[in-house]
């Protein structure tokens, strides 16, 4: 019913926009008559032509605006007329035409108006008048280098917002705002902000879809007092995007273009034959010390042992012993990665128009992302479109939208590594994993499909990217459509009321075909399989607002009333066989088989999810005398996923701001352009839990009896599936978050030097956790509100220009925040919860397990028959854990927290140098004081492995463990190795840029306005990094590496 | 015109307002899960049968991943680990066997360690899930089917504290559904009241079980509660229980045993032949899978509904790790039923206590010879490599792999005048005397009065040897891959352990005799028939093709695999191909006992409890067992290693007589140096301490946690 509802209001919508245009036009070329003709030159205070400026007869519809040289003309303007000169930014000017035929105007910038506009929620607010702590970051910022997403665009750029990469194309890294305090993870509550797309919060996915370059700006709200306006969703911060519009003024055509050109760079390559077999020689002898030779001793008669299982790959490797010695340059070492990898192509399109006159204002941009990707089979494909309208019907009433829309298509690569979860995900470190001493083919030239032979389980991947084939295709549009009632000029009176309905759809799509052919090696003999999955979301959002803006003398009132409601509609459907008859059916024509006979193992599934969220909101806006601010709200949420009785809350926030410059005892103080001060405390929620998880859901399978199999019904039954049902909770609330925030905003030296300093502390309690309980239950969990956490941290951001001459400038910006998170209590109160590896007094996110104290080494002999007598097997060479309790023995008892996984400290730096035409651009990120999880090197000496340092006799100081010989085992203490303090600094972007001189592009005479041509360095590199091997920005090894050209030009 | 629009703006309002009003009414955040299943689908009777039907689906669980083998058979007598560590901990009782569940990051191989706590949840969500049936049974309008849902109700009940009570000693006892209600305050029950739970659970489902298979195979029956009944009086009477079981009645219990036994015996004969159990299975649903001497099993077919996550994985623990160490000579497929993931290789001891010349046993269930499937190496380098003849050289579908399971006292290879033995990638000349051809992969047992056979694994490493000889009894050729799950049903219970019950009873009733002649029954069927050829060898791989008495064909078997078996020539053999080159039927019976060809019957017939077999008095004096009681106990369970062998239950056997420490010693030397009394007890999972309160609230004091814990650990 609602959805209907919002559909037809939609196609409404639609229709007046069409109509509108018409009537538009209609008035343009109808009105003519009268009097004389007016022109002049509108110029700024320095003497440049204002291009776009509005110059229109006060009182009619009569107008033009200003050409490209600031001139315009003005037909049939009675003599006793007046005409409107106005500007974005400048100062309106109204000036009686008293007979004249040409009035030449210099306006003036109103310093009031050029204060920024930031969003807020549900609103905008000059930034000067802002009580919270917020960022934002403008379109400039945005448009620095050529970004394939929002996020990538962002990193760096605010305080307090850490985004980590992801390189895949289509897919986006994480995000998280001031740090963790749900517990996220699966185990609670999500840590991911809101995003809110002009003014409809998402509730079908993130912002990834979005064209970058149809974003005008991003601000991020960040304290209490500010997100709090989103009630139960703004915990975790929330992110507004303000799409592009169309504005009043000149109409401008822009294209926007580059090509990047990209390779895989590999931070730490695998053995090359001849080490490895050394490697895997050593290997075998510290299996069995007393019946094998050293590493360095190597026998031809062992190696026959060591490398046999595949002939070619065994002559190999004796081609070293061709000489009658060991020499392993002679072995001829196969880089597998070789032939995987290609130059990757990505080439990016915009092209968007923008313009508007009073009453009609419009968007239309189309976007084009191509994209081949390094790795051979992944391709990347995108369309973007996005277009907005905007129209003043009468002067009461305003209405429009946008619409945005995206359709990609990737192919994904090899992603399924056969009957294993842990085998490579992609096809490079599948090549990367195959033994280098083997060979691709054999000597009739047939490919060799297991290298090495049968004993490491990996397989060839020549020819892979052609036999396994894994399509995702996704489809999203996002809505925005308003209408707004101005009832101040309907009736005098009421000046400053005005309604405002929004609508927000938010629909996506999702389509994932899959195929592996049985040659594929990922089938490993078996049958081809297909699958076919699909999944639809429909999101919707409905505002109603009341809004009331008025001054009295010395007070100013806003008020903003809310009603929203919103629900979201997740449908998804799945399909697999194995045994497609035809092959080129892929997964298109699934009804071929015969799916009742069970070897085809023809399986389906469909699902449904949904949830709704009501709101109600009030928010107060006040300042006296410009100077003391304060912002009151009071919202009220009502969530589906809530058990009954606890679905309402309530989530106030109060803020207070002194502008202290405005003040008369500071007005002398010429230095100073701005202070403020700010403060405020609000409490937000979280219920980011999912749908149906108070209601009792049990599971249903299927039991084969020999009769035919039975449905059955179970409440869990992990044989069937990991996902377990957890115990249904009828008291099941809120999380809530109490957050204080102090900040300072200042400017000195006519805007040289400015920033904002921030520090905050929270509270959060009702920790929604997935709290384990006994099974006896029938249930291994509850999610339940139970725990507390706290949070901490400072933001400093510094804008100075350092050098301002006249050709040159030096603008920097430097920001960076700490925070620390601290678990107050569990489900268990003052109970540290171990099997979750939460602590009280901890951070939320740490490493705990047992500490390494480097490699046992022959003079510990002593020592290590201690924990031998306890039933360890330490020898020369292996790991050594530490013992912290001094009993000989390695038990639960010696776990500590080894490290916390979320820095504590991030930071960016943004540098423009601009001389003349060229623009130089630096940015460094760093995030620092955190640890990760390398895993460690397993080193069982069968598997291939990357080039490391590793123990030997004549090696003790190496950084690893002695490799032994195993199936599965090893040093059981290997990944305690794993773990390493990490901190870096990277250089995000540095790109150099021409923006060509206008007179001569004026010159042209093709109405280019302006031109620029950049090329960019892509993932350049670290200037400092903790762990060599690893790029800790991607956590990957390997990493694209490349550079951009790219051209932007706007008529 | 201002009235129109204040007509319009009032119409907008209302009309905005009334959008409101129902927008944010309760209905709109009311949850709608009509189409999940929930708990509100158990009150009507179609519902409480599907949970009835649901409690089959807890015991598939047990075959499904590696506690399968790591909670019954690791740490005992009959297997150590292989090459592969992954569940280590279980076979060495090291320091990782604690009661924390065993990661990686406290030392595991790999994250499918099983943990300490599996079995306990598991167990635990089976009991609920009857505790709801037994609860809901009401909702059951018609007598007959209320009764048969709830007598499977009690036996999983049962059945369930059964596996508890014989892994962790005494449990918290819950017999009511939760109800939605959170509790975090139990007290822990004794062992006897554990056990009498059991028992009284047990003794319902005895009463309420129809006899007959009503669901088709896999159906709980009397008989399936009588066997259970018996092990469980069996149980009480046994030395785990002897510091508290005196106020029960010795002679009653196991009179019961005896009689429930000799029930089920009656109403449940034995198989005719032993291989009709293990190695004669023919695919998916087949003939042998009725037999009437399955009590109890983990049903499985190939559908993909009733797939679960894991299927049946136990194809992949008692193959040697052939496709490693056999220098590509023999590759793996679907076409050889079991994988090679080597988890479970037998000890010195299993080879030891079968007669290799009498008990047929022995060579149905050992696959003793891997067809050569692939031709890994020219011909020339063959001959220089190895020193043999053109004549000897080996051709797809001769022997590739094969295991001499000869005797400590066979002399006949000391000196190996046969040629060299070893694994395909080390230079050796062995050829096979009665083929007259070299054999790349050839592995004696014993040699010069030595157990030799972990001498020959690729890391030269005795104690984690990738070869040895496995059991075929999860052998599955309905497979269709490489790693494809398997389709069989495991077998849970079945009369031939009946037996073997009844005859423990009858040797602690002090009638040693009436156990031999009970045991008797069963070596009968063990011994050669009279016209059996006994260097026949068949399993469950058979069921790839339907030429091979298959229920049909595999639907891979035209394919060609990844190009791994290639003939001399070059050419890639497909899936049939490679499974006639693999499977001989052969075993190596001749070769491995020296004896003349014969199709005469043979005899495993003991005569006197005073004269045991050989190969008995031989594990009796290992162990130093000299009392009538004690030798008889141990005779039991060397019966139950020759009868049983691999079929998941040693563990509690072990620990229920006390003997799981004596015998891990004396066999398993990977056991050995760390297995104590303590071990006789599983540790009670800490994850499940910890969520434990006290009725206040509090926590729980750190005496109370060491409290619930199993003493020594």
């Amino acid at each position: 019913m609602k959805e209907l509802k919002m559909t037809h209001l939609k196609s409404r919508c639609c229709g007046w926009r069409r109509l509108l245009f018409f009537a538009l036009f209609a008035v343009c070329s109808t009105v003519a008559m009268a009097q004389g003709k007016v022109t002049g030159k509108v110029v700024d205070a320095n003497g440049e032509p204002v291009i776009g400026a509005s110059v229109v007869v006060k009182g009619t519809s009569t107008g033009t605006v200003t050409d490209f040289d600031g001139n315009y003309t003005i037909q049939n303007v009675p003599q006793n007329a007046s005409i409107v000169l106005s500007y974005v930014g400048y100062r309106t000017q109204t000036i009686q035409v008293g007979g004249k035929s040409t009035i030449n105007v210099t306006l003036e910038e109103d310093r009031q108006l050029l204060d920024e506009v930031v969003v807020v929620g549900y609103g905008v607010q000059r930034k000067s008048d802002v009580t919270g702590a917020l960022t934002r970051v403008g379109e400039k910022e945005l448009n620095t280098k050529p970004v394939s997403n929002a996020f990538e665009a962002l990193q760096g750029k605010a305080a307090g917002v850490d985004i980590t990469t992801s390189e895949r194309p289509g897919t986006v890294g994480n995000i998280m705002i001031r740090g963790q305090r749900s517990l996220g993870g699966g185990i609670g509550a999500s840590t991911a902000p809101l995003y809110v797309v002009d003014g409809v919060p998402l509730q079908a996915g993130g912002i990834e879809t979005l064209n970058p370059r149809d974003i005008e700006a991003i601000d991020i709200l960040k304290d209490a007092s500010s997100t709090a306006i989103f009630g139960s969703r703004g915990a975790n911060g929330v992110v507004l995007i303000t799409t592009k519009h169309g504005q009043e003024g000149k109409t401008q055509l822009s294209y926007s273009g580059s090509m990047t050109f990209e390779k895989i760079v590999d931070k730490s390559p695998a053995m090359n034959a001849s080490d490895y077999i050394t490697w895997r020689r050593w290997a075998y002898y510290n299996s069995a010390p007393d019946k094998y030779t050293p590493g360095d001793q190597p026998t031809m008669e062992q190696d026959k042992a060591f490398f046999a299982g595949d002939e070619t790959a065994l002559a190999n490797v004796m081609k070293g012993w061709s000489g009658g010695s060991w020499d392993g340059s002679k072995v001829t070492d196969t880089d597998w990665t070789d032939f995987v990898t290609q130059t990757g192509v990505t080439q990016e399109h915009n092209v968007s128009v923008r313009g508007g006159s009073k009453n009609l204002a419009g968007y239309v941009s189309f976007g084009y992302l191509k994209n081949k990707g390094t790795q051979k089979g992944q391709d990347y494909e995108r369309y973007n479109i996005n277009a907005s309208a905007d129209v003043q019907a009468t002067k009461w009433f305003k209405a429009g939208g946008s619409i945005n829309a995206s359709y990609g298509v990737q192919q994904y690569g090899y992603s399924v590594p056969y009957g294993t979860s842990t085998g490579a995900k992609e096809l490079y470190s599948a090549a990367k994993s195959i033994l280098r001493y083997t060979l691709p083919y054999d000597e009739k030239g047939e490919i060799i499909t297991q290298p090495g032979g049968s004993t490491t389980n990996t397989y060839s991947i020549i020819d892979e990217w052609t036999k396994s084939t894994d399509q995702r295709q996704n489809f999203r549009a996002l809505g925005s459509f308003y209408a707004q009632i101005d009832f101040g000029n309907i009736w005098e009176p009421l000046q400053g009321l005005q309604w405002k309905t929004q609508f927000g759809p938010d629909f996506r799509f999702y389509r994932r075909g899959n195929f592996l052919d049985s040659s594929s090696i990922s089938r490993a003999g078996g049958n081809n399989s297909a699958s076919r999955s699909e999944e639809r979301r429909f999101a919707w959002t409905l505002d109603n607002m009341l809004l009331y803006n008025k001054s009295f003398g010395e007070h100013t009132v806003g008020l903003t009333l809310l009603q929203s409601a919103s629900k979201t509609n997740t449908e998804n459907s799945s399909m697999s066989e194995v045994g497609v008859t035809i092959p080129s059916f892929l997964w298109n024509n699934m009804g071929a088989i015969d799916i009742t006979d069970s070897q085809y193992q023809a399986s389906m599934g469909t699902g449904l999810s949904e949830s709704a969220l009501s709101s109600y909101m009030a928010r107060i806006n006040y300042s006296f005398r410009d100077r003391y601010l304060l912002t009151a709200s009071a919202r009220w949420d009502g969530s589906s996923v809530l058990a009954e009785g606890n679905k309402w809350d309530f989530f106030p926030s109060m803020a207070l701001g002194w502008r202290m410059e405005q003040e008369e005892f500071m007005k002398n103080v010429t230095w100073l352009d701005q202070l403020k001060l700010r403060f405020g405390v609000g409490v937000t929620g979280n219920s980011a839990v999912s749908p149906y998880g108070t209601l009792g859901v049990i599971s249903s399978y299927w039991m084969p009896f020999s009769t035919g199999n039975s449905e059955i019904f179970v409440t869990n039954e992990p044989y069937y599936t990991s996902g377990s049902n957890s115990m249904p909770n009828k008291n099941l609330g809120w999380e809530k978050t109490t957050q204080w925030n102090i900040g300072i905003d200042f400017s000195f030296l006519k805007g040289r030097i400015g920033g904002t300093i921030d520090m905050y502390k929270s509270n959060t309690k009702d920790l929604l956790m997935l709290m384990s309980v006994p099974s006896l239950s029938g249930y291994p969990s509850m999610m339940s509100n139970v725990g507390k956490t706290k949070n901490k941290g400072i933001e400093v951001t510094l804008n100075v220009i350092p050098i301002m001459t006249h050709d040159f400038m030096w603008n920097s910006s430097l920001n960076f925040a700490w925070q620390k998170d601290e678990i107050v209590e569990l489900s268990n109160g003052k109970e540290d919860d171990i099997n979750n590896a939460l602590f009280i007094g901890e951070s939320i996110s740490v490493f705990y397990g047992y500490e390494a104290n480097g490699l046992w080494q022959e003079s510990d002999a002593a020592e290590m028959a201690k924990f031998n007598e306890n039933g360890a097997s330490f020898t020369a060479g292996s790991v050594r854990p530490v013992d912290q309790n001094g009993d000989y023995k390695i038990d639960a008892d010696d776990r500590v927290i080894l490290g916390n996984c979320n820095p504590r400290l991030t930071a960016g730096w943004s540098n423009a140098f601009s001389w003349k035409g060229i623009e130089l651009n630096l940015e460094l990120q760093g995030r620092f004081k955190y640890m990760i999880s390398t895993g460690g090197e397993g080193q069982l000496g069968m598997y291939q492995q990357r080039e490391i340092d590793y123990w030997r006799p004549d090696n003790t100081g190496a950084d690893w463990q002695k490799p032994v010989y195993s199936q599965a085992g090893g040093d059981p203490y290997a990944g305690l190795l794993g773990f390493k303090d990490a901190s870096f600094i990277k250089v995000r972007n540095l790109s150099l840029g021409y923006n060509f001189d206008k007179n001569l592009l004026s010159k042209l005479g093709i109405g280019l306005s302006s031109a620029k041509i950049y090329v960019q360095g892509k993932n350049l590199g670290m200037l400092y990094s903790s762990v060599d091997f690893m790029d800790l920005d991607t956590g990957a090894t390997f990493f694209n590496r490349g550079f951009t050209v790219g051209l932007q030009v706007d008529f | 015109m201002k009235y129109i629009n204040n007509k319009i703006v009032c119409g907008a309002l209302s009309m905005l307002a009334l959008l409101g009003t129902t927008s944010c009414g309760d209905e709109f955040l009311k949850e709608d899960a009509g189409h999940k299943v929930t708990d509100a689908l158990l009150e009507d009777e179609a519902g409480a049968l599907k949970m009835a039907a649901g409690l089959y689906g807890n015991i598939r669980w047990h075959f499904g991943y590696e506690w399968a083998y790591g909670i019954t058979l690791y740490g005992c007598d009959e297997f150590t680990n292989g090459a592969d560590l992954t569940s280590e901990p279980w076979n060495t009782y090291d320091n990782r066997l604690n009661p924390l569940d065993c990661t990686p990051a406290l030392g595991a191989a790999n994250k499918n360690c099983p943990a300490v706590s599996a079995l306990w949840d598991e167990m635990y969500y089976g009991i609920a899930t009857a505790n709801l049936v037994i609860a809901k049974a009401v909702n059951v309008t018609n007598e007959d089917a209320r009764n048969k849902a709830l007598g499977e109700a009690y036996f999983l009940r049962g059945y369930n504290y059964y596996r508890l009570f014989a892994q962790y000693g005494g449990v918290v006892i819950q017999t009511e559904p939760s109800n939605g209600e959170i509790k975090k305050d139990y007290t822990r029950a004794s062992e006897d009241e554990t056990l009498s739970q059991v028992i009284s659970d047990l003794e319902n489902a005895y009463k309420m079980l129809p006899k007959n298979k009503w669901r088709g195979n896999g159906t709980w029956t009397k008989y399936t509660a009588a066997h259970f009944l018996a092990k469980a009086l069996l149980y009480r009477q046994s030395e785990r229980c002897a510091s508290w079981a005196s106020k029960y009645d010795k002679s009653a219990d196991l009179n019961r045993v005896i009689s429930l036994c000799d029930e089920v015996i009656t109403a449940c004969p034995l198989a005719a032949d032993y291989w009709d159990l293990y190695a004669k299975w023919t695919g998916v649903d087949c003939p042998n899978e009725g037999l009437s001497e399955i009590l109890m099993a983990a049903e499985h077919n190939e559908d993909k509904s009733t797939q679960g996550r894991f299927g049946n994985r136990t194809y992949n623990y008692f193959d040697p790790q052939f496709s490693n160490f056999s220098g590509g000579w023999v590759q793996r497929g679907q076409y050889i039923g079991g994988m090679d993931f080597q988890r479970c290789r037998p000890t010195e001891y299993t080879y030891s206590v079968f007669d290799n010349v009498n008990d047929a046993r022995m060579w149905k269930t050992f696959k003793t010879v891997y067809g050569l499937n692939n031709a890994a190496k020219a011909d020339a380098d063959v001959i220089a490599e190895n020193g043999i003849t053109e004549d000897q050289l080996p051709n797809i579908g001769d022997e590739g792999i094969i295991f001499i399971l000869n005797k400590k006292s066979d002399h006949r290879f000391d000196g190996e005048p046969y040629g060299t033995f070893g694994r395909g990638g080390v230079a050796h000349s062995f050829v096979n005397p009665l083929t007259g051809k070299w054999v790349p992969n050839a592995f004696p047992t014993f040699m010069n009065g030595e157990y030799v056979l972990f001498n020959y694994g690729v890391s030269g490493n005795t104690a984690t040897s990738n070869v040895f000889c496995g059991i075929n009894k999860t052998a599955d050729g309905s497979r269709t891959g490489e790693k494809g799950d398997a389709h069989r049903d495991v077998i849970m219970a079945r009369t031939g352990e009946t037996y073997l019950v009844k005859a423990e009873a009858q040797v602690r009733l002090g009638d040693y005799q009436g156990a031999i002649n009970t045991v008797n029954v069963i070596r009968a069927r063990g011994q050669w028939k009279d016209g059996e050829n006994r260097s026949y060898y068949t399993d469950g791989s058979m069921a790839f093709l339907k030429a091979e008495g298959g229920m049909s064909d595999n639907s891979t078997a035209t394919a060609t695999s990844v190009k791994k078996n290639k003939d001399k020539a070059g050419k890639v053999l497909n899936n049939t191909e490679a499974y006639y080159a693999s499977m001989t039927h052969k075993n190596t019976y001749y070769l491995s006992t020296g004896i003349e060809e014969t199709t005469a019957a043979s005899d495993l017939q003991i005569k006197s409890y005073s004269q045991l077999p050989e190969e008995d008095e031989a594990v009796l004096s290992a162990i130093g067992a000299t009392s009538d009681y004690d030798r008889m106990l141990n005779f039991i369970f060397n019966e139950r290693t020759r009868e049983l062998l691999g079929e998941w239950n040693r563990w509690d056997e072990l620990a229920r007589t006390g003997l799981l420490v004596k015998r891990a010693k004396a066999f398993n030397p990977e056991a050995a140096p760390n297995v104590q009394d303590r071990h006789m007890y599983r540790p009670i999972p800490q994850k499940f301490i910890d969520t434990l309160q006290n009725p206040d609230g509090t926590n729980l004091s750190d005496a109370d946690k060491k409290a619930w814990q199993n003493p020594g650990y």
